[in-house]
C-alpha cells in the first residue's frame, strides 16, 4: 500500500493521489488537518525499523502495510489553524506529527522523502556546499552582519543578489541600493550570491527518471514573475549526458528518492546548481509544459510499492536510497 | 579561543567559560548572532569571522566551539520587533547549521540539519538505534535505578564495566557525536542526550583536552 501524508487541497498532492487512483493502486490519504484526532501507536521491531499503527477519522492504518509513501506535511499549525496552540487538543496534534515523522525516517518502506533528508534544504549554504561537493558548480556566497564584508563582495563581483538562508520563502531580490539593505544586515545574518547569468532549467528527478524544463523570464526570481509584471516562458529541454547523470546521482547521494534542482546555464556554458527541493512543486511546471512529472512521480511510488523491504537490500530499486546507514554491532556488547 | 554555544541564562554554561577562562573561553549567545561582525564564505569557512561575547574575531583563532544548544528560540530576540522575531530565529539556526558544520576547528558536537548541538532525537529514535546496534533498551515502565554514562572523545566516565562503556561508546559513534550522555538501568539503555550534564571534573578536563587541541 501506498501511504499519502499531507493536507488536500496542496496540489502536488492531490495529482499523485488522482494519479495513483487513477492506477488502481492501493493507496491511503492521511489527511493532516485531522492530526488532533489522528491517533499514532509506534514500535519497534526489533530490528530497528519502527511501525505500528495510525488511526484517524476514516480508520485504522497497520503501517506494516505500507511499503512506500509520499509525504509533504506542513507545520502543525498551519496544518490545523483552528486549534489554538495553547489547547491539549493542538498538544495532541503535535504529538501525532511528530510520530509520523519518527515514523516516516524509520520505516521499513520506501518514504518520498525521509525527513532527515529534506532537512538539508532548511539551510541554504549547507546545502550549497553539499551541492559543491558532487561536483556542481555554486556561486560564490557571503553570509554575513558586517556592512564592510558585503560592500568589498559587491567590488569583486559587478551584480550581486540577496535571499534568505533558511527555508522559509524568500524572494530572489537583486542588490540594487545596497544603502537600503546594509542598514538592517547587522541584525540577522544575510545571504548574499554573485547574479549568474543565463538561463534557468528547473530538473525533476524521481528515481532515475528525469524531466528538464528550460524557464525564460525577465524576472530574478521566476517563482515571483507577475509580481515584477514579467513573464515565465517555460519550454520542455534536453540536459548534457553527464549533467543528467550527475543531477540523479546527487539527488541518490542526498538519499532523496524524488527532487526539484535549480540549475543555471550561462552563456560560458557552465552548468551552475543553486538549490535541491526535495518536496518540489511540480504541478507549476507540469501545467505550463504538460510535462509528464507527476506519472514519473507516481510510476516511481508504484516501483518502490512492488520492491523488497528496505531491510532486505542496502538500496532501493534503481540504486536509490533506502534508509539511513546502519551500524553493525560493536563488539564487547555480547 | 573556545567558543560555547549556549543561552547566557545557562548556569553551566556560564560555569565552564569561567572555569576555561585560561584558554579564553567565551559565551556565544543568541544576542551575539545579532550582532555586526559575522563573516562567513561556505567556500572559504576559515576566512571569516565570528562575534563571541560581543567581541569581533578570525575564525581562525577558535581552537574549538561546543555546542550546549538545540537551537535559537525566538523568544531569546528580545531587542527585535516581536514580529520579526520567529523568521530571525529561523535564519539565525539555519545559518548556525552551516557555520558549525564547516569551521575547521573542533566542534563538539557538530550539527544535525536539525539540531545545533547533535542529534536531539525522541526516545524511539534512540531505541531503534540500540537495536540495529544489539544493544538492550530498557522499557519505560522497568523501575530500576539509572545511571549516566558519559563519553567524551575515546574516553568513557561512570561506566560499570567495560561492557557499559562499551555500549555508550557504541552508541556515541554510531550516532556521530563526540559528547554523549547515555542513560543505563540494569544494563540496558532507558535515555540517550546529546548535552548530558558537565558537571564532573573529570569530564570537563577531558572535554577542554578535546576543544583545545587542532582536529
Amino acid at each position: 500500500m501506498i501511504l499519502l501524508w499531507g493536507v488536500p487541497g496542496d496540489a502536488p498532492l492531490d495529482r499523485i493521489h488522482a494519479a495513483l487512483q487513477n492506477r488502481g493502486t492501493a493507496v491511503r490519504l492521511l489527511d493532516q488537518r485531522g492530526a488532533s484526532s489522528t491517533r499514532a501507536a509506534l514500535r519497534t521491531d526489533g530490528d530497528g525499523w519502527v511501525t505500528g499503527k495510525v488511526t484517524d477519522a476514516t480508520g485504522e492504518i497497520n503501517l506494516d502495510d505500507v511499503n512506500a509513501a509520499y509525504i509533504r506535511p506542513i507545520d502543525t499549525g498551519t496544518a490545523c489553524p483552528s486549534v489554538s496552540k495553547d489547547d491539549a487538543v493542538f498538544l495532541a496534534a503535535v504529538a501525532a506529527d511528530n510520530a509520523l515523522v519518527n515514523w516516516a525516517n524509520l520505516a521499513d518502506a520506501h518514504v518520498v522523502n525521509r525527513p532527515q533528508a529534506m532537512a538539508a534544504n532548511n539551510s541554504k549554504p549547507f546545502q550549497l556546499a553539499q551541492i559543491a561537493r558532487f561536483g556542481f558548480a555554486v556561486p560564490e556566497t557571503l553570509v554575513t552582519t558586517d556592512e564592510a564584508a558585503v560592500r568589498r563582495f559587491c567590488r569583486r563581483h559587478p551584480h550581486v543578489i540577496f535571499k534568505s538562508v533558511s527555508g522559509t520563502r524568500s524572494i530572489v531580490a537583486p542588490l540594487t541600493d545596497p544603502e537600503d539593505t546594509l542598514a538592517d544586515v547587522a541584525n540577522c545574518p544575510t545571504q548574499f550570491q554573485e547574479y549568474i547569468p543565463g538561463v534557468d532549467v528547473r530538473v525533476h528527478v524521481a528515481g532515475q527518471r528525469i524531466v528538464a524544463t528550460k524557464i525564460v523570464s525577465a524576472a530574478h526570481d521566476y517563482r515571483y514573475a507577475a509580481r515584477s509584471g514579467n513573464e515565465v516562458r517555460m519550454t520542455p529541454t534536453d540536459l548534457p549526458t553527464t549533467i543528467a547523470e550527475s543531477c540523479v546521482a546527487m539527488t541518490r547521494g542526498m538519499d532523496l528518492y524524488l527532487s526539484g534542482i535549480d540549475l543555471r546555464y550561462t552563456p560560458a556554458g557552465e552548468w551552475y546548481c543553486f538549490e535541491v527541493n526535495p518536496s518540489p512543486g511540480f504541478t507549476f511546471f507540469e501545467a505550463a509544459t504538460n510535462q509528464p512529472i507527476e506519472s514519473a512521480i507516481a510510476d516511481l511510488l508504484i516501483e518502490l510499492d512492488h520492491a523488497r523491504p528496505c531491510r532486505r537490500t542496502e538500496s532501493g530499486p534503481n540504486g536509490a536510497p533506502c534508509s539511513a546507514p546502519r551500524p553493525q554491532e560493536a563488539p564487547g556488547l555480547r | 579561543m573556545i567558543a560555547v554555544l549556549a543561552s547566557r541564562l545557562d548556569p553551566e554554561a556560564q560555569s565552564l567559560v569561567a572555569e576555561w577562562s585560561s584558554a579564553d573561553a567565551a559565551l556565544l549567545s543568541a544576542e551575539d548572532l545579532s550582532r555586526a561582525g559575522w563573516v562567513f564564505s561556505p567556500s572559504a569557512p576559515q576566512t571569516g569571522t565570528a562575534v563571541v561575547e560581543g567581541r569581533r574575531i578570525p575564525v581562525s583563532s577558535l581552537t574549538g566551539v561546543l555546542t550546549r544548544r538545540p537551537a535559537v528560540l525566538a523568544e531569546e530576540l528580545s531587542a527585535l520587533a516581536p514580529e520579526d522575531r520567529a523568521y530571525v530565529a529561523a535564519e539565525l539556526n539555519a545559518f548556525l547549521v552551516a557555520w558549525l558544520a564547516a569551521i575547521p576547528c573542533t566542534v563538539i558536537n557538530r550539527p544535525t540539519t536539525t539540531s545545533l548541538s547533535g542529534p536531539s532525537w525522541d526516545g524511539i529514535r534512540w531505541q531503534a538505534m540500540c537495536e540495529r546496534l544489539g544493544i538492550d533498551w530498557a522499557e519505560t515502565d522497568e523501575a530500576a535505578p539509572s545511571r549516566e554514562v558519559v563519553v567524551c572523545s575515546t574516553k568513557c566516565f561512570f561506566a560499570a564495566g567495560a561492557r557499559e562503556a562499551a555500549i555508550a561508546k557504541a552508541l556515541a559513534h554510531a550516532s556521530g557525536t563526540e559528547l554523549l550522555g547515555v542513560r543505563l538501568a540494569a544494563g540496558k539503555v532507558c535515555g540517550v542526550t546529546a548535552t548530558p550534564a558537565l558537571t564532573d571534573v573529570d569530564v570537563r578536563v577531558c572535554l577542554r583536552k578535546q576543544l583545545l587541541s587542532r582536529p
